[in-house]
């Protein structure tokens, strides 16, 4: 049986790795669309992913784009796994699975 | 880090839960099927330009000029929006094949520009090398992406129009404006559409 997953859970972060995991693999998205799509403030964003990263589901890599500083984020493998658990387990509680 | 089911949360909250991941993936989905556009675009210019050849004796290179014209702006503006929102892993495969696919489309399209000139080809020809140049980019693009919708729309587009040079000359131009035009309308709206 599926289990929950507690970091994954909380409201934002769930959002955040819903975007990630509909993007397909070898695929990074910009801090700025995460940032546009879900209405957060840097600051706010930033620790969710930061948490998400320190739990192994995401990387994330700045670089320069067109001489302009650009922060992109990827699931990992183990996040997309963590994520599908989590979203089976809710689809489980529904007597889905 | 897993934690067990809570006992708190009531099959509202899953289902609430499951909406959200529902509405939270769907701008990314979007962004995945932007490039069906510049498809739409191609259809569209084909289908009216295909079919109003059949009535109004013309050249069809103009559609063909309008395609690559469509295509490159499209491009343009879809990589430059693009960047902004995503991008592929750098050194991974994906990253090497989008690298090198547009390479694979100007030899095909230099290819054709240098068969119309070596060539004294007639307009049926001309659109019938225009369309199977274009279908073997879509083919191999849909090889390489693993989408194997565009190899068999590709393969079928090229079969049709070939059917349609032999079989129905006099009506070709309706022809291929149904084979080759509209299907690339369709699969594009289906997949735009499709959730």
């Amino acid at each position: 049986m599926a289990q929950l997953n507690d970091i994954i859970h909380q409201p934002v972060r769930l959002r955040i790795m819903a975007i990630l995991a509909a993007v397909s693999t070898e695929r990074q998205v910009t801090f700025s669309f995460l940032k546009g799509t879900l209405g957060l403030t840097d600051g706010n964003l930033g620790a969710h992913l930061h948490k998400l990263e320190e739990a192994g589901f995401l990387t994330i890599t700045k670089t320069f784009v067109r001489q302009k500083p650009q922060t992109y984020v990827e699931i990992t493998e183990k996040g997309r796994q963590a994520f599908e658990e989590h979203r089976q387990a809710l689809q489980e509680l529904l007597g889905g699975a | 880090m897993k934690a067990q089911v809570p006992m708190s949360l009531s099959r509202d909250e899953a289902q609430a839960a499951l909406n959200d991941i529902q509405q939270a993936a769907r701008p990314a989905r979007y962004i995945l099927k932007a490039w069906l556009i510049s498809v739409l675009a191609c259809g569209v210019v084909w289908t009216i330009a295909f079919a109003v050849a059949q009535w109004q004796p013309m050249t069809p290179i103009w559609s063909a000029g309008e395609t690559i014209l469509v295509g490159v702006v499209c491009s343009f503006f879809f990589w430059q929006w693009r960047t902004d929102v995503i991008r592929f892993t750098p050194g991974s495969q994906s990253a090497f094949l989008h690298s090198r696919l547009p390479i694979l489309y100007g030899i095909l399209y230099a290819l054709f520009l240098l068969w119309q000139f070596m060539f004294t080809l007639s307009d049926m020809k001309l659109a019938t090398l225009w369309i199977t140049v274009v279908m073997l980019a879509v083919i191999t693009t849909g090889l390489f992406m693993k989408q194997w919708l565009f190899v068999a729309l590709g393969l079928g587009i090229t079969v049709m129009t070939a059917l349609g040079y032999w079989l129905v000359p006099h009506y070709f131009w309706l022809w291929i404006a149904v084979f080759a035009g509209l299907p690339l309308i369709v699969v594009s709206v289906y997949l735009l559409w499709r959730r």
